[in-house]
């Protein structure tokens, strides 16, 4: 299925700075690695770096988001640190799986700030 | 095939807000100026005693549109069959008129985008949105949806159809109804540069069914529904012009971040019904 095969290339480059990477240093090798048909190679690189960026942004303040709600007091101790770890902290980190992801990715996250 | 909203709901709702914990005594202080509550589905999958007594509670006192967020109807990879028990438990114990969920894909590959992703709008992305939906009936059972537009952070090459277009071939063939959520479709005008009238031209009359209006903001170039301001002037007048065309059952009213004084929702809610009223009564 053509559209399978583009949603996890997209899934990709939403979610990993190194698959952001590859793509934007050559879109038609990033197309390939995921057998993409010339079609939907031609989808992917329509989307354009610059919107790219500003949605794995707002993906990136959503998560930072939900940890603050979550250590609140975390958030309040570190102020503007806080999202500024967390920005760094969600470069590596992909968002888990399941109804309790947001839960389990503040815990990594706390995980993260105790090993700073 | 399930019925239409239209079908089996009553004729007009009314006005309310996407439900929040923070706001819960003020809600059922305030319930006699609240017709309807939306909520969100994720935010009741705890499946504590606590938390399935709080959404009964709910039940008892407000009409209640199950809202989900995480579906995914549109992944091709298929459903997550775990959530969507969760989420067919949900919209069961809330005793609902329809339930609603997005025209996107927020999973691929074993991967959580974590956020409503586009769809192409092709004809393979119908027939995925008709699969997984028909699956979803199947385990949520007879009970009308209503599926919601996106405000799009990119937008697909290769579109085979307009995104209007699109939403009337999908209600044609899978029968569910639409939330039209009018700050997406501000957002996407603003940020896009399509005319707003011509997309509701080529909307199906007779489908849409709720509202979603919220405030959102500018980020540099773009306009983000960041659902942390007050609903827009231009929102409001768009809401208006909605309503006289379509004549929705109910309006919801989205307010996610940066949380107000509750007399700012109620306000909100109370601006919304007033214009649902005057459409009615236009009509």
């Amino acid at each position: 299925m053509p559209l399978a095969a583009l949603q996890r290339a997209l899934a990709q480059l939403y979610t990993r700075q190194d698959a952001r990477d590859r793509f934007c240093a050559d879109p038609a090798e990033f197309a390939r690695d995921f057998a993409l048909r010339p079609a939907e190679a031609a989808q992917l690189a329509s989307i354009g770096e610059t919107r790219l960026h500003a949605y794995v942004d707002s993906l990136d303040r959503k998560r930072a988001n939900e940890a603050a709600r979550l250590l609140p007091l975390v958030a309040q101790a570190l102020g503007p640190r806080f999202r500024a770890e967390f920005f760094r902290y969600a470069r590596r980190v992909p968002l888990g799986r399941g109804p309790r992801r947001y839960r389990d990715d503040a815990r990594r996250f706390a995980r993260h700030l105790r090993g700073l | 095939m399930a019925a239409a909203v239209a079908e089996r709901s009553p004729l007009r709702i009314g006005a309310g807000y996407s439900f929040r914990r923070a706001y819960a005594a003020q809600t059922y202080a305030n319930r006699a100026r609240i017709d309807v509550l939306e909520i969100v589905a994720d935010h009741f999958f705890d499946n504590s005693k606590a938390c399935r007594r709080e959404l009964d509670l709910l039940a008892e006192h407000f009409i209640l549109l199950p809202h989900g967020l995480d579906l995914s109807l549109g992944s091709a990879d298929g459903l997550d069959e775990a959530y969507l028990a969760r989420f067919a438990e949900v919209v069961r114990r809330a005793r609902a008129p329809w339930w609603s969920e997005h025209v996107a894909f927020t999973r691929a590959g074993g991967i959580a985008i974590g956020h409503l992703a586009p769809l192409p709008f092709t004809r393979e992305a119908l027939e995925v949105l008709e699969r997984n939906l028909d699956r979803a009936r199947r385990v949520i059972g007879d009970l009308p949806c209503a599926l919601e537009n996106i405000a799009a952070p990119v937008v697909l090459g290769g579109a085979e159809m307009e995104e209007p277009a699109f939403l009337r071939a999908l209600v044609e063939r899978t029968g569910c109804s639409l939330l039209l959520d009018v700050e997406n479709l501000h957002a996407n005008a603003l940020n896009f540069g399509f005319d707003v009238d011509c997309y509701l031209d080529a909307l199906p009359a007779g489908a849409v069914v709720q509202l979603h209006v919220a405030g959102g903001e500018w980020n540099g170039a773009t306009y983000v529904d960041s659902h942390a301001r007050a609903v827009h002037a231009d929102v409001w007048r768009l809401v208006e012009r909605v309503c006289n065309r379509f004549a929705p059952k109910a309006i919801v009213v989205e307010r996610d971040e940066a949380l107000p004084p509750f007399d700012e929702v109620l306000a909100e809610i109370e601006r919304a019904r007033v214009i649902l009223m005057q459409a009615a009564v236009c009509r």
